[in-house]
Formats: structure tokens, sequence, C-alpha cells
């Protein structure tokens, strides 16, 4: 008995401890998934330990005609109407009613998915869509107009708490759907004609309308297919929609098949995808939350992209390399760096300041240092590839000259103090706001960064008392519209702390919405965008980032896609 | 015996509650709505006001803490705001691999530790004692996430040998075990040689050597299992610790585990998942104290007597 004591208590602790449910734990996914589906933790894990590994080139188990991509963390979830972010999974396992397409010279344009055409009344407010027909969900149900409705009305129940709801606020019966006074849209923002035909009815001519429906939040989803998730999970608030592969159903070139948790994703090739089925077998989609690791397997092989926003001091070394250089891909990414300017802070509120600052900061300098020099400086609001983006917009050049001219015209000649405020975890953020502080030193501008924790950056910011800060913004949809009123009413401009005084330009960025002249329309932003920016100075514009990614020898087509999140759709993608 | 572990079960109730309730409590004086926080720069205000709505966050805290608890009996744990599943099943889906890196990383402390400590104590002051000893102290003092890089660079990046992320085969085991494994087996290795020592200086030892017994029959069966009472505490911390979730080693080498769950979490503010998580790795560690505990009075008669 001695003898054994040492394995014993080996033993006691091992079975003591792991008893609790442990062990039951680590054998609850081998119970088959077929008989209990509305048990998300059956399935995953037991496929997970069933793949043979290590065979072949991968360790991952999936056939090699697979594309590898690594994300850095999980998803929200695969059902887009629950998140503003994750949209590369289902840009691959669903489409939209319209898509953008970039054109060779930069610019886009917007062009039929599973509707091939609309007609717009005169008054601008009803559209007469025409569905694709024989579209196939991968259920095997047939895409017909009340799948759009069953997409409306799903993301306006108030009990579904869909995150991109108001991209639909300008259809009638919004108010009354979004506080489930009424069930459905049917008869009041949408009006089914027949299988193929229907009609979106708005409030107002609302412009963007199109654009919006490009946005991945807006994928058409199946009835019968949302109906089978939701009675999985025993209720429509505890849909299996997005959460089970089998029920997160689309009509995309992808159908997932493979989710285990924080580990992976596999989507595979659909066979009667609508324009063809794509020459890949899969996309498997590895998370790997690390950014180093996702490098390593990059380099081995084991992943076929590496999104260089994630290693940024890598970029000149992917760039210059012999190995590497020509599997660099560039994109636009349809976004703009800036810092606000908070109005109501002194000595802000004089415009000579603002345009001081415009001036004072070398955003180049900043560009070439902290991001490769990959991106373009900006004068404006909207970037590159963004519908209405005017090119020859007059420079806001970096003139330390002009910059103290105009200080001491404003009686600031021996420049101020003021506070840049971000938020504790973004070491990114700090040093851009650290260079800002030693470049604004030179003009006797003493800067203080001060750092927040993230709640409570964002409670003060609502407030309207936050300092100038940096941040980003990307396009959502193709249209001005996504930029200027994001920022350039009341409301928008006091929520996000700059307070900007000029209501004047503040009514035509609403009136803009309701123009129905597209040119006329594209002009108006362009007037205001200098107004606003250059005139007024309620923004220091600082660059575009261009989105920068290399790919492994092995992957061909690899088209950037119009977006301003960075997602892409994988469909073309084939490999050697 | 069976009196003390229903004692010790008993006593564990009201700190479970009191956890419950200072986690529910702290998290609610957060500052911020946490669907503003989660939804980030795209948020539009009308959305987060009537999800915030639709989960209830205006109600007053107690109304929230009730209806936790009475749902929390009722197994259910709530949706997480982010991930959109069941906090039950994400933790469900992720305690497996963390069971796997606790096992895996704990065999590896104590096969490494409790050897490596007897060795050190048997030639004390010897060469092999400062060598073991130097190892010990570098595995308890090195960071685990340079550690872990490092392997990954050697092993998987450079020679191939094992894969450098993910957790479905017993290869991807290897490397995150030795790397959580080598600080406790540092510890262990540390504390059996400083109590073997302390033991070896006893009577009943230099009678068992007066008996002719041969050095390595002294060590194992007499002096061993006395030195070994309060390692076997220690290990049974440091595998609760572990089961509670291994944050650096999960993040390195991309294990679906409870740690990433659980810090994924608080960089989302996902309240749900934030509380599921916290007061599942409390449950672990009263558990494992728990367990270490009984098993101390197993070992020591004493104990249960008292």
């Amino acid at each position: 008995m001695k003898k054994l004591s040492l394995l014993l208590i080996l033993c006691l602790l091992l079975t003591s401890v792991v008893g609790c449910g442990g062990e039951k734990a680590v054998e609850a996914p081998a119970e088959p998934a077929a008989e209990t589906p509305a048990d998300p933790a059956a399935d995953p894990a037991a496929e997970a330990e069933e793949k043979p590994v290590a065979s072949g080139k991968f360790d991952d188990g999936y056939p090699e005609n697979v594309l590898r991509l690594g994300l850095q963390g999980e998803l929200e979830s695969a059902d887009v109407q629950l998140t503003t972010a994750d949209y590369t999974i289902p840009m691959n396992i669903y489409d939209c009613l319209f898509e953008v397409q970039p054109k060779d010279d930069g610019s886009s344009e917007i062009v039929g998915n599973l509707a091939t055409d609309f007609e717009v009344s005169d008054d601008g407010l009803v559209y007469t869509m025409h569905l694709r027909e024989g579209v196939k969900f991968h259920n095997g149900e047939i895409l017909t107009s009340d799948d759009v409705l069953y997409t409306v009305d799903r993301m306006l129940n108030p009990e579904r708490m869909a995150r991109n709801s108001d991209s639909m606020s300008m259809l009638k019966g919004f108010d009354a759907a979004v506080e489930g006074e009424i069930p459905t849209m049917e008869g009041e923002g949408i009006v089914i004609i027949d299988d193929n035909t229907f009609e979106f009815h708005l409030t107002k001519a609302f412009s963007p309308f199109l654009a919006n429906l490009c946005v991945p939040g807006f994928s058409i989803y199946n009835r019968e297919a949302g109906d089978a998730a939701d009675e999985a999970g025993g209720g429509s608030d505890n849909s299996q929609f997005g959460v089970l592969p089998e029920y997160t159903i689309g009509t995309g070139a992808f159908m997932m098949k493979d989710w285990v948790l924080n580990d992976h994703i596999y989507i595979e090739k659909n066979p009667d995808y609508w324009k063809g089925p794509s020459k890949l077998d899969g996309i498997l989609f590895k998370i790997v939350p690390d950014n180093e690791t996702r490098r390593m397997m990059f380099e081995s092989g084991q992943l076929d992209e590496f999104d260089l926003d994630d290693a940024r001091e890598q970029i000149p070394y992917y760039m210059e390399s012999a190995e590497w250089e020509d599997n660099v891909i560039i994109g636009n990414r349809v976004g703009t760096f800036y810092y606000h300017i908070n109005e109501s802070i002194a000595p802000f509120e004089n415009v000579l300041v603002r345009k001081a600052m415009q001036h004072a900061i070398d955003k180049q300098a900043i560009l070439d240092s902290l991001y490769g020099g990959a991106g373009e400086v900006a004068s404006g609001i909207l970037a590159p590839g963004m519908m209405g983006y005017n090119a020859d917009l007059p420079k806001l050049e970096y003139d330390p000259d002009l910059a103290r001219e105009l200080l001491a015209e404003a009686g600031y000649a021996d420049g101020f103090e003021m506070t840049i405020s971000q938020t504790t975890d973004s070491p990114n953020t700090l040093s851009l706001n650290e260079i800002v502080q030693a470049q604004l030193a030179e003009f006797g501008i003493e800067v203080t960064i001060d750092q927040m924790d993230e709640a409570s950056w964002f409670d003060v910011r609502r407030t309207g008392a936050l300092p100038m800060y940096t941040t980003s913004w990307s396009a959502d949809f193709n249209d001005p519209d996504n930029f200027l009123y994001s920022f350039f009413t009341p409301a928008n401009s006091l929520n996000r702390s700059f307070n900007y005084y000029n209501t004047d330009a503040m009514a035509r960025v609403e009136a803009a919405r309701y123009m129905l002249d597209h040119d006329a329309r594209m002009q108006e932003y362009q007037d205001l965008e200098k107004l606003i920016i250059q005139d007024d100075a309620a923004w220091i514009p600082l660059f575009h980032l261009k989105h920068i990614w290399v790919v492994s020898d092995r992957v061909n087509n690899y088209v950037p896609f119009w977006a301003g999140w960075s997602g892409a759709n994988y469909w073309g993608v084939y490999l050697d | 015996m069976t009196k003390y572990i229903i004692r010790r079960i008993l006593t564990a109730i009201p700190i479970m509650i009191a956890v419950v309730f200072i986690i529910f409590m702290l998290l609610q004086v957060l500052p911020g709505n946490p669907i503003s926080i989660m939804m980030g720069e795209k948020a539009k205000p009308a959305v987060i006001e009537r999800v915030s709505r639709e989960l209830g966050l205006y109600d007053p805290v107690l109304v929230r803490f009730g209806r936790y608890v009475w749902n929390a009996l009722h197994g259910d744990f709530g949706r997480s705001y982010k991930l959109n599943r069941q906090v039950s099943d994400l933790i469900k889906l992720s305690f497996p691999n963390t069971v796997r890196l606790a096992i895996s990383a704990s065999l590896f402390a104590w096969l490494m530790g409790i050897p490596a400590g007897i060795i050190s104590a048997i030639k004390r002051n010897k060469f092999v004692d400062h060598f073991v000893m130097a190892i010990a102290l570098v595995g308890i003092s090195s960071p685990v996430f340079w550690g872990a890089m490092l392997l990954q660079f050697v092993f998987g990046f450079k020679l191939k040998l094992l894969p450098l992320s993910g957790y479905n085969s017993y290869k991807h085991m290897i490397l995150p075990a030795i790397i959580l494994g080598w600080a406790s087996a540092g510890s262990i290795a540390r504390m059996v040689r400083s109590n073997l020592l302390e033991v070896m200086k006893n009577d009943y030892i230099r009678t068992a050597r007066s008996k002719g017994l041969k050095p390595w029959a002294v060590v194992y069966k007499h002096a061993l299992k006395n030195s070994l009472m309060p390692v076997v505490t220690l290990m049974a911390i440091q595998f609760a610790g572990m089961l509670s979730g291994a944050v650096i080693t999960e993040t390195v080498f991309g294990i679906g585990g409870i740690g990433r769950l659980t810090v994924d979490a608080i960089n989302n503010r996902d309240m749900p998942l934030l509380q599921g998580a916290t007061i599942f790795s409390t449950l672990i560690i009263i558990i494992g104290n728990m367990a270490a505990d009984i098993m101390y009075s197993f070992l020591d008669p004493r104990i249960r007597d008292r």
C-alpha cells in the first residue's frame, strides 16, 4: 500500500477535481449531434476529434484545395443581423440584393446581385425590385419575394435585437415594426407582387437606399431555414441560425460546414451557386488570436493570407523582400483617419486655431513612420473609391509657417495648452498621439494625452465634453451620406463630441439625403466637404490608409473587395 | 470522514453565493453601457437604445440580480451579448480544451517537478542540485509568452516538428503542456526539495538509515510521503488554477479554452459571459481547494479530527 501512495495521491487529485464536471464536459461532445440538434455543445467538438490530423501538407485535416485564412478572434455570430463588424463569413455564405463593384479607375458602381434590376417611381418613394429566378438556398429552397419580406421582418422584430435594423429606417412602417406594434412589413414597407417581384415603400425619397441594400447586414435569409433554426433552439430568443452550421442557410457561394468554437470555421463550396461553383473546395478560417503566431503560420504555408493590418511594422519587410514582394496585394480601404476637434473647448472655438492645427501636423511623416507610407494624406472626408470622392479637393499641406501665422492672428503666437483623449488599451493610437504631441510642441502647443478606459471614454463622448481625439471611419455603404450624415448632424456632432457650430451646413447634409438628382447631389456633397473641412476646419483629416495583404504562392485572382469593412468574397479565388 | 467532507461542502455554499453577488454587483457598477462598447464606433444610438431595453439593462440593479439568480437556478446563465450563444454552451464547448490542457500540463509538471526535487535533495549542494534548481528558477521566473513563442518558433516554425496553433490532436498538446507545466514544475521541484531536506533531518530517518537501508529506499519509503503533503496542496491549487484558464498559453497557441473566453468577455464587456465564466472559475477553485483539504485529511488523520 505504501508503495502506491504517490500514485494514489496523483490519481485522487486528478479524479476529485476533474470529477466535479470536468470529465462529463470532456465526454459530452462525443454525443451524436443528430440526436440533440438543439445542443450546440454536442456537435462541433465531436467533429474536431474525428478529423484526421497531420496528413499531407496541412495539419488541419482538410483537403488541399481549401483556402486557409486566419481570423484574429471568434465571430460574433454568423447571423449577420447580429453583428456590425464580422462580415467575412456572411459575405461568402449569403448574398445581398445588390453589390458594389470596384472599377479599374478606383471608383465603384452598384450592380445587381440577387436582384437583377429595379425601377424607382418619379417621386423616389417606391422601388420595384425584380429577383433573379431559380436561385437556390443551401437547403434547396428557391428564393422568392417572401424571403426578402422574412429578412426585413426578422431584422425589425425587437426580440431579435438586430444590430443593423436602422439601415431600414426609411421604410414605411419601420417605427411600428421596431416597437413590436406590427408583426410584418407586408403591406407597409414591402408589397409583394409575385414570387419574383416586390416593392419597397419609403416614407421619404431616400437617395442612399440602394447603397444600403449592398451592406452584408442586409443579406437575404430563407423563411423555412429561419423557422427551423428557431425551432431547434426552442424559440426565436435562442435561434440556432448563425450558431449551428446546419441551420445557417444562405444563397452564397459557400455553405457553413464546421464550426469549432475559438478554433476554426469551415465553409465548403456550394455546388449549386447561381454564379457557378467556386474553384475552391472550401475555405478554412483558423482562429488564431496571436498576430505573431498567425504570421509564422503564413510563412510556413499553413495559412494562405496574412493581413498586414496585424503587423504594420512588417509592411516594409514584405513589400521589399524578394520572396514576398510579388505576393503583396494592395487595396483601398475606403476609410479616413482624422482628429475630431471639440469646438466647445477653448481655444478651438476659433476657426483660425483649428486651421492652424490642420497645417501644423505633418501627416505624411506620421504615415511614413507608423504605417510604412502605405496610404495617402487626406484633405477631406470622403475616401478614394467612394462615390462622390473629390480628387481635386485643395490639399491641406503641412505648412509650419502658415500654422504660425494663423496662430499669431488668432492671438496664440506663443501656443496654448490642450488635451488629447484616448482609450487606455490602444498602443497604436498612443503612438500617433505622441507624434502629434511632439509636432505641436514645435508651435508652443502643450499637449496632455489623457487616457481613459473605453467605457468612460464612450460615456464622456456622448455628453459632448470629450477633448480632441483621433479615430477612423470606413464606409459601410457606397454613398457619401454614410460619412457626412454619421458626423455632421446636430445629434451626431454632439454624440461624437465635436460640437460643430455650423447648423446651416448640417441642415444641408440632412437635405442632401433626399435630393433625387444624382449629379446635383454629388456636387452638393463635394461642396459640403469643402465647407466643413476646409472653410470651417471641423476636423483634421489625416490619411486614407491602404489595406495590404500578402498571399501565398498558390493563391490566384485575389481581388481586394470594395468595402470599408475588411471582409471579402472569395468566390473567384483559385489555388494552384 | 464523511462528516468532514459534508462540512467542507456546506462551507463552500455561502462562499459561492457571496461570489455570485459580488461579481454581479462589480460588473454592474462598471461605467458605460455594455452594448455601446460592444458595438463600438459603428453603433447607432437608436439601436443601442432598443437593444439595451430589450436586454433589460435599464431595470434597477436588484431586479436584474434577482432575475439573474432566478434564471441561473433554472440553469439559464443568459446569452452572451457578443457571441450570441448561451453562456452555458460556450463554457461547455471551451472547458474540455482547458481540462486537456490542465491535465497534460500538470502531468508534465508532476513528472518533471517531483523527480527533479528528489534528485536535488539527494544531491544537495552538488552540481546536479544547482543545475536542477537553476532550471526550476528559470521556469518560475520566465514569462509564459516568451517561452511559448520561443518553443513555437523553434519546434513549430523552424524544425516543423509540431503544429504552431490549434488543438485537435496529441501533437497540438505538447508545446502548450510544456509551457504551462514548466513554471509549475519549477515550484514543485523547489518545494519537494526543501520539504524533503526538512523531513530528512527527523529522527525516524536516522533510524531507517541506521537499519542499513539503501539511501533511495530511505527517501522513497520513509521520507517522501511525509514531505509530499504540502506539495499536494500546491499541486491541487495549481491544477485548479489551470482549470480556470491559462490565458496566455491559450492565446499564443490558439486554444479555445476558458481563459480566452473570459478575457474576450472582459474586453467586450460581455456581462453574461463574464459572469458565467467567473462563477464557473470560482467554482473550480473552491472545488480544487476542497479537494486539497480532503486529500490532506486522508494523508494526515490529525486534520479531520481537529
